[in-house]
């Protein structure tokens, strides 16, 4: 026998409850992915808006400059934006961007194949919290602390370990310009890495920086083995040595007596030399 | 140009979403109007049961800050496909007024936002962006549920006074008012939300096969029944 149908009407009655009972659940899940959409990570060039008080004019140079680090490298250190995606700190790169997308939208694409660009976005509103925007433009302005000369060579180096070559112009087939990546990476101009470079090259030919000699170098080393072999002697002997352990202990002096040895010998050829 | 922007929404899926609102746009371009239906479905139906390339680049590639070119349906019915880029990290994390932006400027008299089944972030894009929303349920309980979370959605919307659809009708669709069930749902919508606009679609194979064979419902049958009951659809939309 067919079952007694319930009253429709009820059916419906309960649905609509439901319905009353879920939105509260649905709410939820809509502010938390309200919040979510702080973690934006990338957005099209086009929706990045500009801030509304420019604290500080653009230096068209830096802008060029910059332009043509992002056409080597792309982008490296993202656009800071808030909620809404107004920009709060990059006001030079957002610029260089357009720059780029206008002048050679070819390399533009090659490097935003998506159209997207990266940023960080920070969970606030510009417009409410004008105080805080200001505090971000300002740390992001005070990151680029001043590196020294050497630390800047230092980068450089490794730079050129993996193929970065101070060319002027545009570098060969499967090389990469040093001086753009090196000023997009600490926050300088291109052309003040270029004069730090160029400074740092006529240096190394006038007169010789002891640290770069390698025998200056060697003796540094041995000096710093010896104090650590020393401090190692120093140390309680642990309760049950390893074979390797035995092993070492025993060498021990023949080997310090090494280190001091050749430590000793470079000395006396230095004063020899002098 | 002025837009009329119509979300077409239900939270449940199949309960004639794609085609309540890809026969309005054939009904309302059959008026002379220039209609473009934005499919913010990853399954991209609505390019498909209009007869075009549900594959072609469309809503993702707007909402990604492209400019796809929508695909001409019929005369003056045009179409954004939809398709599984809409369900990518990107179109998530989308403010919910970024489809509303995207749209403000197109060169169309009216735009229909067919709406997903359960994926709140696209529905919510489309119930942003539309100025009037049509909230679609058949007679089943889990249907009247899922409209009833798409209406409170706009309701709390319009209380906090935020952007989006500010009129919207219940639309009723494969309605059969010999089944018991059918007579109850008017009934109980109208006991429920006695001041929402009910408008109904009557059960009509012709909606069924002109989106099986893939043409619009004005091309493949003017007369039937269910372009009727949409005509009457666009009326309240336009006249109130």
């Amino acid at each position: 026998m067919a079952r007694k149908r319930s009253d429709s009407a009820d059916l419906f009655a309960a649905a609509t409850t439901t319905a009353d009972a879920i939105h509260e659940q649905d709410q939820a899940v809509a502010a938390k992915s309200e919040q979510e959409r702080a973690q934006k990570t990338k957005l099209p060039l086009s929706q990045i808006r500009a801030r509304e008080t420019d604290t500080r004019p653009l230096d068209p140079q830096h802008v060029a400059d910059l332009a043509e680090s992002i056409a080597a490298l792309g982008l490296i250190e993202p656009l800071v934006v808030d909620a809404k995606s107004v920009l709060l700190a990059g006001g030079h790169r957002l610029a260089a961007l357009q720059a780029l997308q206008e002048t050679n939208p070819e390399i533009y694409d090659q490097r935003f194949p998506d159209g997207q660009i990266q940023v960080h976005m920070l969970a606030f509103d510009a417009e409410q919290e004008p105080e805080r925007a200001l505090q971000v433009e300002l740390a992001e302005n005070e990151k680029r602390v001043n590196y020294t000369r050497d630390q800047i060579e230092r980068l450089a180096e490794r730079l050129r370990s993996l193929n970065y070559r101070d060319v002027r112009g545009r570098p060969k087939e499967g090389e990469k310009a040093l001086g753009p990546a090196l000023a997009v990476a600490i926050g300088v101009s291109s052309r003040y890495v270029r004069r730090v470079l160029s400074e740092q090259k006529q240096e190394g030919r006038n007169e010789k920086n002891r640290n770069s000699v390698p025998i200056f170098q060697k003796l540094k080393l041995l000096k710093k083995i010896e104090v650590a072999l020393e401090e190692l002697g120093e140390l309680p002997e642990s309760e049950k040595l390893g074979r390797s352990e035995k092993a070492l202990l025993k060498a021990l002096p023949a080997f310090l007596s090494n280190i001091k040895g050749s430590a000793q010998e470079i000395e006396a050829f230095i004063r020899q030399q002098k | 140009m002025a837009q009329t922007r119509i979300a077409v929404a239900a939270r449940k899926g199949g309960v004639g979403k794609t085609s309540i609102a890809c026969g309005l746009g054939s009904v309302m371009s059959s008026q002379g109007k220039k209609v473009l239906v934005i499919d913010l479905d990853p399954q991209s139906n609505a390019a498909y049961v209009l007869g075009t390339n549900p594959t072609a680049p469309g809503t993702a590639d707007l909402l990604s800050g492209g400019s796809p070119t929508p695909l001409e349906a019929a005369p003056g019915l045009y179409v954004l496909p939809g398709g599984p880029d809409l369900a990518g990290h990107i179109i998530q994390s989308l403010d919910p007024e970024d489809l509303a932006d995207a749209v403000a400027q197109m060169d169309y008299e009216v735009l229909i936002f067919d709406c997903p089944p359960g994926v709140e972030y696209l529905e919510r894009l489309g119930l942003v962006a539309g100025d009037v929303a049509l909230i679609c349920t058949d007679a089943h309980p889990l249907a009247v549920m899922g409209a009833g979370r798409v209406i409170n959605e706009l309701k709390l919307r319009q209380q906090k006074g935020r952007r989006g659809a500010k009129r919207w009708a219940l639309a009723l669709s494969r309605i059969d008012l010999r089944r018991s069930m059918d007579q109850a749902l008017d009934k109980q919508l109208a006991a429920t939300y006695p001041t929402i606009d009910r408008l109904i679609v009557h059960q009509d194979s012709a909606i069924a096969w002109a989106g099986a064979e893939r043409i619009p419902l004005m091309k493949y049958d003017s007369n039937c029944k269910g372009a009727k009951d949409l005509q009457a659809i666009a009326d309240w939309i336009f006249n109130g």
